[in-house]
């Protein structure tokens, strides 16, 4: 008994030793952790671009965003030559305050509405509406009415949730190194629109297309504004859209980019689709009664091949309702 | 010789090299200084917070794989740690016995009866080792997701054998309830890794060394009892050194030595995680104390001494006998031996641990970390006044390493490195931060030991030419520990037209972070009465008497300029003298300006490295004009200030 | 309850000693742990890669050898930039005397292991630079070598003037073969580095009347003179006259009408500092005799010379050295 029962802790001692013997060795260190912890695997956002449809471009005169909206599609041979049927379309608006549409700080719900139903109209299988709001972002949804027009269109909203932001770094880009960038509504997403207002911006001079992909970052991102033309131009390389919608049916024209008053609004009777968000902001910067030269992130991201600072050279149709 | 007598000795022995490493923790060649001596040898043995550490950080780091030596010998041989190597233990050891020494047998074996309370280290053992595998749970948690991995169903087949197994070992009291509680928890995972990402929430964070004797040992003496004798003596430091919030380190320290005068080793019976560690650890220990035969004379002397409370006498409590060796050596009749065989009078393995207990404690360490964290301490609540030492990890994986130990503290030539209070949260207490206005300078530009000597890596072992981004560096740049902001309201020259630069003149950093912009303050505006040879008769103007030559202060024109203006030598009460030679002189009636040169510090932060030099030298000597807080750490990309 | 111990068993003794003979080695185990150091890890500058001049020349330690003395660790080498990562705190010292470069080394003889010197090899640029530091840097007690250079021995340092470079070489003890390695590193460093026509300041040093003066004072400071920042270059050298002490000074400045200038502007400094003019009965024109908290200082120019007396204890001192000095000084005289 003795020594059956002596074996027996011989043989559980002899685990305890190996085991921890094993994990030691195992897990044995000698050098310690790197500066940089523990390496996260690279993530990318696609190119949504289609390269067959690169530099095309409407401008639509008139004071209707609905009508406006279909008949620029119209020009450039329906929206079908974009969305494709079975398509999973993510539309990027700019919801960045908790303010009403009327103060035109944010995408248009009504616009919105129309984009949607146009998008499940080609045969889109799922519509997709994100953005990571400067405000808290229920209420900036909620307030602005986008929240509303993408639910009674038939979209999905998709909230910032903080599991959704992965840490990117864009090829070539001396900013957007390891920043957290809004991931999870772009799974399974095959076109993006980017739809946003032409606004007034107090210190890059104006918040339009490529502008707008800044609600893509996490983080506190605000230390970009430090360096804020060469952000949205790397936003631009960031982001390679299907489509970008620029609203200048009626544009912030003062104290952007949050206005506050009507009286920050002026009716400037144009809306701007495109497939170079470059030309589309070149454009929307003559709204603001602003040159693209006032505005360096356009020569920057031109510089860059992103698009073409030279907007008139796109050919561009132009439509008066 | 009695093993007793050699038991002293080892205790002797190693209680006085862990003094003598304490006591040469200083940079520096001489033998009683730092050289090569290992001063962490007793951090590395403690199996605690080797486990802690791996579990918490997933590596065992270096010079830590000496608990592995500990382990192998507590598996063969028992709890032999706690009365021949341990030095808390021998604190307590001694203290118990001055406590107990003019008290009489019966009395004394009444003291070294065993307690339930006894399982209340077992409990605290468990909690806090719930808190560090945080991050094991998370990695288990997430499995299911990868099932389609071989390793994967391995591991869960694994954990359902385990359970089986317990079962059929009748650990688990009945077979079918082990297997069914396995189901469940695998179904717990797997629904818990498809319904959220737990990853959010559970953590990890190492808080063994709150209460493991060797750390706490350490950043006792090294802390307290060093510090407070060297004020007396003066031999080991310049200047005296501080501590903050040394109190309640000391606290903690009294009370655990102080306890043994009401019940000797109440630390080691009742608190000591490591103590419950190698308990477990030793459940097979293959020689252990006991008796002989079934029956003796019943004389329980062998319980006169008994440090570990463990009954020796009557039903052995396996776990909790310390190897004292006092009751071979107390018995009459030779009937205590320590034997390959078990004891006579039965034993048990452990104390009573109630299944409730060991659920809870593990529940609420595992609870405790996001409890900790809710605050968000991690996140965008982070305490700015946290500066880290340089090559500190970033704040989640240093807290999984840190053993709150203050070699740090000690080894840092300055005294800046100082133990964190609770105000910086309880997960940060007693971990290093830099405090400028204690010791005699910032962190030094050309000294990295808090790194080398950390025995974890919480502070990574950096080179020199990684903290001053030299060499491979370069392109990293130095490594910054936040950053210095001026306060404008409080600085001299800003806020009080008192000439002083003496943060940018101490900027250790080359080029300098700090740059000053020169202006000149109007202090008075008077009119020229008369000049006679260097002296300038003013009216208009109440001067304090030769106050104005230190060279700050200047005469110009009103309106001023840098060609109207000349430097004052001296002054009376109504006259300045101004030195001979060509420039401006003024003219009698003319309208003049008593101006002070100024300049005022500017931080340009992409140079500076937040070593705190300037904080620590700045003449506002309550709350600085000039101050390091953690914004723009290299540690941390989240927290940089400039693109 | 009255104990009586049972006789202590074999078994306890016997494990007893197995017991303390690993406590032995583990006390051994500690003492040769302790022996294994390297400072370098624990914050001392990592020496940049190349020498600090070139292969053969006097600051290439790498290349030197000497016998009987083994190198510890690689040599290091440091720039005006960089010199205070190597000298904390007297760095200054070296750089306004035209510091250009600096290679150390260290070195034990085989005989004691334990023992080390390290040799500083600081290249000033020009021979006045090393003079400067060679003389402010230079100890009370020394010992002159004869090393055909102008060298001595201090306790545990050795110093060496040579062209250029001052040589500063500094043992962790005085014991003979740690001196015995100085003075053969010195004698095969010494070999590198050829031999000036004539040391430095020896023009300036002839010019101190030799009455009185303590000819191992002589110094060349380079900046900051006196507690002046406008006052530099100036070689000074220590004198007892007739009990009392004095410092003499000498500076060569560009031309004559610099030297007034400055001689003035120093008057001002001094009176700035609250020194009081003297009367100037029985003082050369042009002289200035100042009494500055209970010290005299005497300044004039003569020539391209600034020179006078600092901290002289009484008016006559002053004057005397002061004319001396000026006995010996070239230049049209007063």
């Amino acid at each position: 008994m003795d020594r059956r029962d002596f074996l027996r802790r011989a043989l559980g001692a002899g685990l305890t030793v190996a085991a921890a013997g094993a994990l030691g060795l195992t897990l044995y260190d000698p050098k310690g952790p790197s500066a940089a912890g523990p390496a996260l695997p690279p993530v990318k956002l696609p190119d949504f671009s289609l390269k067959a449809q690169a530099g095309r471009m409407a401008v639509v005169r008139g004071h209707e965003r609905v009508a406006a909206l279909q008949a620029g599609f119209k020009a450039l041979g329906g929206l079908e030559t974009f969305i494709h049927k079975g398509d999973q379309v993510l539309i990027k608006v700019n919801a960045g305050f908790a303010t009403p549409p009327s103060l035109g700080a944010t995408t248009n719900p009504e616009l919105l509405h129309e984009l949607i139903r146009q998008c499940l109209a080609v045969g889109a299988q799922r519509i997709v509406v994100t953005d990571n709001p400067i405000n808290d972002p229920q209420s900036c949804f909620s307030l602005s009415g986008i929240g509303q027009a993408v639910q009674s269109a038939g979209g999905a909203l998709a909230l910032p949730l903080e599991r959704y932001f992965r840490p990117t770094t864009v090829e070539g880009a001396r900013l957007i190194r390891d920043w957290p960038v809004l991931h999870g509504p772009f799974e399974g997403v095959t076109k993006v629109i980017g739809l946003c207002p032409v606004k007034d911006h107090h210190r890059s001079g104006a918040s339009m297309a490529m502008k707008n992909w800044y609600g893509l970052l996490g983080g506190r991102r605000n230390i970009f504004h430090q360096d804020i033309h060469t952000i949205i131009a790397e936003l631009a390389m960031l982001m390679r859209p299907t489509l970008v919608i620029l609203d200048g049916v009626v544009s912030m024209i003062s104290n952007g980019p949050t206005g506050g008053s009507p009286d920050d609004l002026k009716a400037t009777g144009t809306l701007i689709i495109s497939t170079d968000q470059v030309a589309a902001d070149a454009l929307g910067a003559t709204l603001l009664d602003k040159t693209p030269a006032d505005l360096p992130f356009i020569g920057q991201a031109a510089a860059l091949g992103l698009g073409r600072a030279d907007w008139r050279s796109l050919k561009a149709a132009e439509v008066s309702l | 010789m009695g093993i007793v007598t050699v038991r002293r000795v080892s205790q002797v022995f190693f209680f006085a090299w862990f003094l003598w490493f304490c006591l040469v923790s200083s940079l520096g060649e001489h033998y009683w200084q730092l050289r090569g001596w290992p001063v962490n040898w007793f951090l590395q043995l403690d199996p605690l917070a080797a486990l802690g550490s791996l579990l918490a950080s997933g590596s065992l780091y270096a010079g830590m794989a000496w608990a592995l030596l500990t382990i192998a010998l507590t598996a063969v041989l028992g709890r032999f740690f706690c009365s021949w190597v341990c030095p808390f233990g021998a604190m307590h050891h001694f203290l118990g016995w001055l406590a107990g020494w003019r008290l009489g047998a019966r009395q004394r074996v009444e003291r070294n009866r065993p307690h339930a309370a006894q399982a209340i280290k077992y409990y605290l053992l468990l909690g806090l080792l719930a808190a560090a595998g945080g991050q094991v749970l998370h990695h288990l948690a997430k499995l299911p997701l990868g099932l389609g991995s071989v390793s994967g169903w391995l591991l869960l087949l694994a954990i359902l054998a385990a359970c089986a197994a317990l079962g059929v070992r009748r650990l688990w009291p009945q077979p079918r309830q082990a297997l069914l509680a396995g189901l469940g928890l695998l179904a717990l995972m797997v629904g818990l890794s498809l319904w959220a990402s737990p990853g959010e929430i559970i953590g990890a964070t190492l808080q063994t060394g709150l209460l493991d004797p060797i750390p706490l040992a350490q950043r006792s003496i090294n802390l307290l009892l060093l510090p407070a004798l060297d004020a007396a003596s003066g031999q080991l430091w310049v200047a005296a050194r501080h501590y903050q919030g040394a109190w309640l380190i000391a606290l903690v320290f009294m009370a655990a030595l102080l306890l043994n005068f009401i019940v000797p080793r109440f630390y080691c019976r009742f608190i000591c995680p490591l103590g419950a560690l190698m308990g477990l650890l030793g459940h097979w220990a293959l020689w252990r104390v006991g008796r002989r035969e079934a029956k003796c004379r019943g004389c329980q002397l062998c319980e006169v001494s008994c440090e570990g409370a463990c009954e020796p006498f009557h039903h052995l409590r396996a776990s909790e006998c310390v190897l004292c060796m006092n009751c071979l050596d107390t018995c009459r009749d030779s009937q205590m031996t320590y034997a390959t065989r078990r004891s006579a009078a039965g034993e048990q393995p452990l104390p009573d641990l109630s299944r409730r207990g060991v659920v809870l404690s593990l529940v609420s360490g595992v609870a405790a970390v996001p409890a900790l964290r809710l605050g968000g301490v991690l996140g965008p609540n982070w305490s700015p006044a946290l500066v880290r030492p340089p090559g500190a990890l970033a704040e989640a994986q240093f807290v999984e390493r840190c053993l709150k130990c203050g070699q740090c503290m000690r080894v840092c030539p300055t005294n800046v490195l100082q133990p964190a209070g609770l105000e910086l949260g309880l997960e940060a207490l007693w971990t290093p931060t830099l405090n400028m206005r204690i010791g005699t300078s910032g962190c030094q530009l050309n000294c990295v030991a808090c790194g080398q000597i950390c025995p974890t890596a919480a502070i990574r072992p950096i080179t020199l030419d990684e903290k001053r981004g030299l060499g491979a560096f370069a392109k990293a740049g130095p490594l910054r520990l936040g950053t210095a902001f001026v306060d404008r309201g409080r600085c001299l020259p800003w806020a009080m037209d008192r000439p002083c630069i003496v943060c940018q003149e101490n900027c250790p950093v080359s080029p300098k972070a700090i740059i000053t912009r020169e202006v000149y303050g109007v202090l008075a505006r008077a009119r020229v009465k008369a000049q006679e040879g260097q002296t300038v008769r003013l009216t208009g103007a109440d001067l304090p008497p030769g106050r104005l030559g230190t060279g700050d202060y200047f005469l110009q024109a009103a309106g001023g300029g840098p060609t109207n203006r000349q430097r004052i030598s001296g002054n009376g009460a109504d006259h300045v003298k101004l030195p001979p030679g060509e420039g401006w002189q003024p003219s009698p009636g003319q309208e003049v300006e008593l101006v002070v040169r100024l300049q005022q510090p500017q931080v340009d932060a992409s140079r500076c490295i937040g070593c705190g030099v300037c904080e620590h030298e700045c003449p506002v000597s309550g709350l600085r004009a000039i101050r390091i807080t953690a914004e723009n750490e290299s540690r941390s990309a989240k927290r940089s200030l400039l693109l | 309850m009255p104990t009586t111990q049972a006789p202590t068993s074999r078994a306890q003794t016997l494990s007893g000693a197995v017991i303390l003979l690993v406590l032995l080695v583990v006390a051994l185990g500690i003492l040769y742990k302790q022996a294994l150091y390297d400072p370098l890890s624990w914050g001392r500058p990592t020496p940049p890669p190349g020498a600090a001049g070139p292969a053969g020349g006097p600051l290439d330690l790498a290349g030197l050898q000497v016998p009987g003395l083994a190198p510890l660790g690689p040599p290091e080498s440091f720039n005006a930039q960089t010199l205070s990562d190597k000298i904390n705190g007297k760095a200054e010292l070296y750089l306004s005397a035209g510091f250009k470069a600096l290679a150390t080394r260290r070195y034990h003889p085989p005989s004691d292991p334990q023992a080390w010197f390290e040799a500083f090899v600081f290249d000033q640029g020009q021979e006045q630079g090393a003079f400067s530091a060679f003389s402010t840097q230079r100890r009370n007690q020394g010992q002159a070598l004869d090393l055909g250079a102008v060298a001595h021995l201090s306790g545990t340092s050795l110093f060496i003037l040579r062209g250029p470079y001052y040589v500063e070489v500094i043992a962790s003890g005085d014991t003979p073969a740690l001196q015995e390695g100085m003075r053969a590193w010195a004698k095969a460093w010494l070999a590198l580095a050829p031999a000036p026509a004539k040391e430095a300041g020896q023009r300036e040093l002839d010019l101190f009347p030799a009455e009185g003066l303590d000819r191992a004072s002589l110094s060349l400071l380079s900046a900051n003179v006196f507690g002046w920042d406008k006052l530099d270059q100036v070689y000074a050298g220590s004198y007892q006259l007739k009990g009392q002490e004095a410092t003499g000074f000498i500076s060569r400045r560009a031309d004559a009408s610099q030297a007034k200038a400055l001689a003035d502007a120093y008057v001002e400094f001094l009176l700035g500092a609250g020194g009081r003019e003297e009367p100037g009965q029985g003082l050369p024109p042009g002289w200035r005799l100042l009494n500055i908290m209970g010290t005299y200082e005497l300044v004039f120019s003569q020539g391209a010379y600034l020179a006078g007396v600092h901290a002289a204890e009484d008016r006559q001192t002053a004057l005397d050295l002061g004319l001396a000095i000026h006995e010996r000084l070239p230049g049209d005289k007063p």
